[in-house]
């Protein structure tokens, strides 16, 4: 399929801040992502190991009473998410089924690279209690003070890691 | 609507500062941050789909020492739902300006290493 330009990232910018804007109008609160691999942490520890589940600290309300944590704004969302994604990668020519990452990486390198990626930004997204769209995008567009805190570490340990990965991806 | 009814997070400021220090290096490492994990997952991408397996896991890895390490959730709280004006005593315009400045300079400073069109991000 022929590929079509991707947009500028200004402009894409500023469509992202209306649909956040609608999203406050419309519901009172952002966007969100973090909450959905949460919800589907609690939902099927909950079947592996349910008493260990509804006797955790973090979890445990969740799935209290036999509340679904599946249940929540925030899956629906995500899946939203999803699917325009997919859209605009079909209508783009930008569908690929394929393993990104560095360069000089190879495949199972990647995958290794993203899945211990993935456990540190999902394990801090719970430690600031939220992660980039729903504390460093809907934090700072309330001017929430938590916002640009989480912004600055976020910033900052961004650039360092990436001073230090930066001949990887050569 | 009313802006009481408008969601503002409160600053736990080590929590704050810890969690998106790691979700930075998740992002220098991995590329993605959460969101956009699953914008690279519904593109095709595996790597974007094992990273949010990957968040799964932190979640589970979280949930496991939340009890002990609870005090440091909890340190060095902020008021509940803090703005930047109210931390800074200023009105919300003021505060707008001072960030539009930030965005004018971000521009200047990097007006010339390349254009947004050079970005080839899930292509």
């Amino acid at each position: 399929m022929k590929q079509r330009p991707i947009w500028n990232a200004h402009l894409a910018g500023a469509v992202l801040g209306l649909v956040l804007l609608l999203t406050f109008v419309m519901t009172g609160h952002g966007l969100g992502a973090s909450g959905a691999p949460t919800a589907i942490a609690a939902a099927t520890s909950n079947v592996v190991a349910p008493t260990a589940t509804q006797a955790n600290g973090y979890l445990g309300w969740m799935v209290e009473n036999g509340r679904n944590p599946l249940n929540s704004w925030i899956i629906w969302e995500v899946l939203g998410v999803a699917l325009g994604a997919l859209a605009a990668a079909w209508w783009s020519g930008h569908l690929h089924v394929r393993i990104e990452g560095p360069p000089r990486i190879k495949s199972m390198g990647r995958l290794s690279l993203a899945l211990i990626a993935g456990v540190l930004s999902g394990f801090g997204a719970r430690v600031s209690a939220g992660c980039t769209s729903g504390l460093g995008l809907s934090g700072s567009a309330t001017l929430a003070t938590a916002g640009f805190v989480f912004l600055i570490g976020f910033f900052g340990a961004g650039l360092i890691t990436g001073l230090l990965t930066r001949r990887m991806w050569k | 609507m009313h802006t009481s009814d408008i969601f503002i997070p409160t600053t736990y400021l080590w929590a704050t500062l810890l969690g998106g220090a790691l979700i930075g290096v998740g992002m220098g490492l991995g590329g993605y941050c959460p969101g956009t994990s699953v914008v690279g997952a519904a593109a095709g991408r595996i790597d974007g789909m094992v990273f949010f397996v990957g968040l799964i896991l932190g979640v589970v890895a979280f949930a496991g020492i939340y009890t002990p390490i609870t005090p440091l959730m909890n340190a060095a709280a902020g008021p509940q739902a803090q703005t930047l004006g109210q931390l800074l005593g200023l009105p919300a315009w003021a505060v707008l300006m001072l960030l539009a400045g930030v965005a004018v300079a971000v521009w200047w400073f990097t007006r010339r290493n390349g254009t947004s069109a050079a970005i080839t991000c899930a292509d």
